[in-house]
């Protein structure tokens, strides 16, 4: 009996610890099913995360590429304007010379006629930064020095582009965006800083292309961008932002301004 | 479907539920269904070869398991405490397979609508908790000296059955919550 009784007290004992685990172990299961749940809907939040990134990737794209074809058109507008057009109305001016002489001027006729290939030149030219595929085919920095070769023919300023490392291709979405960053950053300095000189540099670093487009105009005081007064500033630093980048802004003023594009390649 | 078999098993179940009659055999029986059950449900529903190869592997064991006790060692007498506790462990190990599955192709569609993510969940509940009972079963059966006894060793099934009854809410909350949100 005594005997019958230890057993039936470890029996007890023993069935009572072995369900108390078994709860325990189904409480641990709730518990990784919680961590199961809590973990995916981090790894859902990241997903929406990135989806939002893509569309805001692709909203800036596209805003982007409608800003370029603006950009081209305004350009196109102004250079048949004052370019193709005034060197037209020369030759026209000359062929009426020598339609009312008596004697045909030969030297005249020649100067006609180099202002006409002259005028076809600019035309072709022109028909060229049209096309939306040059600017698929060329490279970030071709379509940059086409750029810097229109601010020089204005001949407000001198421009030049220097290279630092080994050429390296960009995503096609990215360069757009990047050549609309650089596009932008060459508006601003016409438009408000007044400089002589800009210089752009491409430094080809081992994952990251970085731009800098410097100028030696007034320069302006910081504090405009902190109040978020510089639009064109602002678009440039989120456009940045977008492609994985980053833009840096440095000014002092009387002292020019520096622009840093960062971008990785891929 | 699922409920209309749950159904029809526990009608033949209920004709079982006497305690004077030897069921160890009836218990086999469970353990085979089982396993054959759930292999085949996990192989339907994980998708790289080797977690259905392991799924075959299940059912293949399984059915060796079965036959050892029925036809080789005519093992009737005492409960297959190993083999449950074998069959336990294999479906935790499939529905983490399931839970990592899911945790590889993250969709922002609502886990909650998804009814093998119930169903797995409450095999898990069920199975992690009650492992332990089948393991320490055949152990405790030995100290066992009358009726008694037999009695008290019920509470273990009692505690078993907590689980079972709490995974059955898991499954249930599911249907609910999916017919509810499919609406």
């Amino acid at each position: 009996m005594c005997k019958h009784g230890r057993s039936m007290d470890n029996l007890s004992q023993g069935i009572t610890i072995v369900v108390g685990v078994a709860i325990s172990l189904a409480v641990v299961a709730v518990g990784i099913i919680s961590l199961f749940l809590n973990y995916r809907n981090k790894r859902v939040q990241a997903i929406q995360e990135k989806e939002k990134m893509q569309a805001a990737f692709n909203q800036q794209l596209l805003q982007s590429q409608l800003e370029m074809q603006e950009h081209t058109s305004n350009i196109i507008s102004a250079e048949i304007h004052d370019n193709v057009g005034q060197i037209l109305s020369l030759a026209k001016v000359q062929l009426n010379i020598i339609d009312q002489g008596e004697t045909l001027d030969r030297s005249l006729l020649a100067d006609a006629k180099e202002s006409v290939s002259k005028a076809m030149t600019d035309l072709r030219d022109i028909a060229k930064s049209l096309n939306s595929e040059q600017i698929k085919l060329s490279s970030l920095q071709e379509i940059t020095e086409l750029e810097l070769h229109r601010i020089n023919r204005l001949g407000l300023m001198a421009t030049s582009l220097k290279t630092n490392g080994e050429t390296k291709n960009l995503q096609e979405q990215k360069k757009l965006i990047i050549f609309r960053i650089i596009q932008e950053s060459l508006q601003n300095i016409i438009k408000h800083s007044g400089a002589k000189k800009i210089e752009i540099w491409f430094h080809y670093e081992k994952d990251n292309l970085k731009i800098e487009v410097v100028d030696n105009g007034r320069g302006f005081d910081k504090t405009l961008l902190e109040k978020k007064e510089g639009l064109g500033l602002q678009n440039i630093m989120s456009r940045a932002l977008v492609i994985g980048g980053k833009a840096n802004i440095n000014s002092v003023p009387g002292q020019g301004t520096v622009i840093t594009i960062i971008s990785p390649y891929e | 479907m699922f409920y209309v078999i749950a159904t029809i098993l526990m009608f033949f179940a209920s004709f079982k539920v006497l305690p004077q009659i030897d069921n160890i055999r009836e218990y086999d029986l469970l353990l085979l269904s089982g396993t054959i059950f759930i292999s085949i449900y996990f192989f339907l529903i994980l998708e790289t070869k080797f977690k259905k190869r392991f799924a075959i592997f299940i059912l293949v064991l399984g059915c060796l398991n079965f036959i050892k006790r029925e036809f080789i060692f005519r093992q009737y007498s005492a409960f297959d405490s190993l083999g449950f506790y074998m069959f336990s462990l294999f479906t935790i190990i499939m529905v983490f397979m399931y839970f990592n599955q899911l945790l590889k192709a993250v969709t922002d569609k609502s886990i909650f609508l998804n009814f093998d993510f119930w169903m797995s969940a409450a095999f898990l509940i069920y199975h992690l908790g009650s492992f332990v009972i089948f393991l320490s079963l055949y152990a405790l059966s030995i100290l066992v000296y009358g009726v008694e006894d037999q009695l008290s060793i019920g509470n273990l099934w009692a505690g078993q059955n907590i689980l079972l009854f709490v995974s059955a809410i898991c499954v249930n909350t599911g249907v609910v919550w999916i017919i509810y949100h499919r609406e």
